[in-house]
């Protein structure tokens, strides 16, 4: 630990989070001031006064994130922060209890070929550390498909086979899916959760590197009154372009993020579910979910249980770190513009949830801001839909009456002749706040000369962000149709079930994008006609918004490619420092997959399957079945599920019939003799 | 009558090519015992079906064969009888997933039996280490304005 470690006071903790309020708030203030002095000039009207509010909302959440994206590149311009977690000055910790780490990967009928591929990356990462002996893996399968559970169980042997790591990674499938991921990880906790001191969180497209793992295992050992740390997971390994430019952005502009996060909430940060080590005693004692009163949306199962859980930790008393120089973690974003919308569904539900939370006895005020935060970053949508509607149909008014903000060829809107300076200023004060975190990370691109190359150097970085700028202005408008949708049809209690997630490369067709982005474009052209017909000076203003949603279908299109993804790559545009120079763990993944999909395709050849009919991986999932007795009833259910089976064909069996029926040994053998007794070669 | 022997006799070299072929999935590579096993498994299962019920002989003939497997996997790895399926579809998953090992050893009763005994039984499925139970029960919640949560 270098000399100059530093102990973390309550006092620096109060006064950073003082100054970054301060500025929000003064920021906001100042916005708002502007536009209210504004609309004050001939009284202001029932539209302006909502418009007002609307607007005071919206720069509310802009000024969050750029003095957070601010205050991260203050710190980093000085070198770093010498309050964070890996920095801090270590306490005296007793070395009693369980001293192992599990590593646990919930998983729900995912691709079984990429998470093996990921779970053998970061075993083979962490034996390359010397000190795998330190760590478990725990394979925690919720899958409900039977062909995929027992894909997973033979690739789950393999791996120990390959590791002689019997006894060292674990797999088990849940019998029943009770809450979700973090149902998934209770019952983990509760049965074998006395054997480990801590447990790192992974998510299915999770990759951690050895020495990530080790480390973070360390800085827990280093401070025992932390119950939780939180690696900044950065995206990694997708080919389409849209999930190129998002990899861009996340890890070019990331990092005055996360060290602004780090600056103001210090101890008190969050958890994003994944990537994350915690301390399991803790974690057992205070994170027990309960069921919200009341049916889902907003009651029932609570579904963004990483923010709850971090909440509850912190009101216990122990602290939850983010750790900015963590580096070596990294997870898989969608690789479409719709794969991205769905994404965003389940995890707009579990923000909007929150909001019941918010009136929770006994949180702190700064787990109620985390809580409204996450509300806001889907409500923010339907706020900026409705201020665009009402400042158009202002616009509309006032082109009506007199003054007049849009007409003739003016470029820009003629307010009030003393208040245009403060109206323009507001303008430019958004969109300065929206733009300066880029400008912020191409500063200390230029700085970090080395860095930068590694990001294609300073043109095709600066080419990479002007370009990242116009994609993410042109999907903004669809993003925000999309979430305005979704925080509606949650707020009429419409729930979004539990789908899997989609990760793999597939370019979109051309009828899944008109389904998807039709409405879209109508709206765009609506909108657009409106306007150009109304108010022509408006209608220029809102070309950028009008832009992205006429495009969506061509730009969805063209972004869901890999091709294209491949093409912007060779040209050494949104490059990554990943894609530049691959980490070792990104490579074992990569080696993995193409030896697990070779494997694959030459068993596709041979016409070997691995499924009920191989006895090999038939008699390991009956060895991994749960010794459970059948009742009477129950063996006449399976035996008619058999005939059905046999007369009709396994189509006619929904998917929890054909698992019943793997669930049984008795069953399960019948099974794999018929496999071997149908007609093949024998009529 | 002829033609009926005849289609007999044709089920029958079915029903014998796939039991062959499943003793090679099994891991066997000795034709000559795999013709051996296979026939003998077809005679029992004829004992048990009617001559011309070609699925019902061939289900008998397989379940003959898995049946001499497991017995002879139960010998080589010294599993006593037992009505508990678990340990022997360990042995099984063990032996039959493990790369390039040949099930003519399980029939051979000789040395390299233990040694194969020896060299599997670090490799059974092991899936779950014995449970550490701690007890995680669920957090009451009480809100302002809205139900709180059960106690």
């Amino acid at each position: 630990m270098p000399s100059a470690a530093k102990k973390l006071t309550p006092r620096t903790i109060t006064a950073r989070r003082i100054l970054f309020l301060l500025l929000v708030g003064l920021t906001t203030f100042l916005a708002m001031v502007m536009i209210t002095s504004a609309f004050l000039q001939n009284g202001i009207t029932p539209t302006e006064l909502l418009l007002l509010v609307l607007y005071t909302l919206l720069i509310l959440w802009v000024s969050t994130s750029f003095w957070t994206a601010t205050l991260g590149f203050w710190v980093l311009l000085r070198g770093g922060d010498r309050l964070s977690i890996g920095r801090l000055a270590p306490s005296p910790s007793t070395n009693e209890g369980p001293q192992k780490t599990a590593l646990v990967m919930p998983i729900y009928n995912e691709d079984p070929t990429r998470v093996t591929a990921g779970l053998r990356a970061m075993w083979q990462s962490l034996e390359e550390t010397g000190e795998s002996d330190r760590f478990e893996l725990f394979i925690l399968s919720d899958t409900r498909d039977p062909e995929g559970w027992m894909q997973e169980e033979a690739n789950w042997y393999q791996m120990c086979l390959d590791f002689h790591a019997h006894g060292r990674i674990f797999y088990r499938n849940r019998e029943r899916n009770i809450a979700r991921k973090s149902g998934n990880l209770e019952e983990f906790c509760h049965r074998w959760g006395g054997r480990y001191r801590y447990m790192v969180v992974l998510d299915a497209d999770s990759i951690m590197a050895g020495e990530t793992l080790v480390k973070m295992a360390d800085l827990m050992d280093a401070h025992p009154g932390v119950a939780l740390i939180q690696s900044p997971p950065l995206p990694a390994n997708q080919h389409s372009l849209f999930s190129r430019i998002l990899q861009f952005a996340s890890s070019f502009y990331g990092d005055i993020f996360i060290w602004g996060i780090n600056y103001w909430q210090l101890s008190g940060s969050g958890y994003w579910g994944h990537n994350a080590i915690i301390r399991i005693a803790p974690f057992v004692t205070h994170c027990g979910l309960p069921k919200l009163p009341g049916r889902e949306p907003f009651g029932g199962e609570i579904f963004s249980h990483d923010t709850v859980e971090a909440a509850l930790l912190r009101q216990a008393g122990w602290e939850v770190w983010i750790a900015p120089e963590l580096k070596g973690s990294y997870e898989e974003l969608p690789p479409t513009l719709i794969d991205y919308a769905k994404r965003d569904r389940r995890w707009c539900q579990g923000n909007l949830q929150h909001l019941r939370l918010v009136f929770a006895k006994g949180f702190s005020s700064l787990s109620r801001l985390y809580f409204l935060m996450g509300i806001m970053s889907y409500v923010s949508s339907p706020l900026w839909f409705l201020f665009l509607v009402l400042t158009g149909f202002e616009a509309y008014v006032k082109s009506q009456t007199m003054p007049v903000y849009f007409f003739g060829d003016n470029l820009f809107p003629v307010w009030p002749e003393s208040y245009a300076v403060e109206m323009t200023t507001v303008l430019l004060v958004t969109l300065v706040m929206l733009f300066l975190p880029k400008i912020w990370s191409l500063i200390l691109g230029v700085l970090h000369w080395r860095r930068l190359k590694l990001y294609g150097g300073l043109f095709r970085a600066t080419l990479s962000v002007f370009l990242e700028s116009i994609f993410s202005m042109l999907t903004a408008p669809v993003l925000m149709i999309y979430q305005s949708k979704f925080v509606v049809a949650i707020l009429m209690r419409r729930s979004v079930g539990w789908p899997p997630q989609n990760r793999d490369d597939h370019r979109l067709s051309l009828w899944e994008a008109i389904q998807a982005h039709g409405e879209h474009t109508v709206i765009g052209l609506l909108a657009g006609w409106v306007s150009y017909e109304h108010v022509p000076g408006f209608f220029l203003w809102l070309v950028p918004v009008l832009a992205g949603l006429v495009l969506s279908i061509p730009l969805s299109m063209v972004s869901s490619s890999a091709w294209v993804g491949v093409i912007t790559r060779k040209m050494g545009l949104f490059l990554t420092p990943e894609e530049s120079k691959e980490p070792r763990v990104l490579t074992l993944l990569s080696e993995n997959l193409q030896m697990l999909e070779a494997q694959k395709a030459g068993r596709r050849r041979t016409g070997e399957v691995r499924n009920i009919e191989d006895p090999g991986v038939c008699a390991l999932h009956l060895a991994l079945l749960p010794n459970r007795p059948v009742k009477k009833r129950q063996r006449h259910q399976l035996r008619a599920l058999v005939y059905e089976l046999i007369e009709e064909g396994p189509e006619t069996l929904s998917g929890p019939q054909k698992r019943s029926l793997i669930s049984d040994p008795e069953t399960l053998v019948k099974l794999h003799t018929l496999s071997w007794s149908d007609d093949r070669g024998v009529r | 009558m002829n033609q009926v022997v005849m289609e007999d006799e044709g089920v029958a070299d079915a029903v014998l090519e796939r039991v062959q072929e499943y003793w090679r999935t099994l891991g066997l590579s000795d034709e000559v015992l795999i013709d051996s096993l296979s026939a003998d498994c077809l005679s029992r299962g004829r004992r048990l079906v009617s001559r011309t019920h070609s699925e019902a002989l061939l289900r008998r003939a397989l379940e003959e064969a898995q049946r001499r497997f497991d017995h002879a996997l139960a010998a080589a790895f010294g599993l006593p009888p037992s009505n508990d399926p678990y340990p022997l579809a360990a042995a099984r998953a063990a032996f039959l997933m493990a790369p390039d090992i040949s099930a003519d050893t399980l029939f051979r009763h000789d040395d390299t039996t233990r040694q194969l005994r020896e060299s599997l039984a670090g490799q059974l499925p092991q899936s779950t280490p014995p449970e550490s139970p701690l007890e995680m029960l669920p957090v009451p919640l009480d809100f302002w304005l809205f139900q709180s949560t059960d106690r």
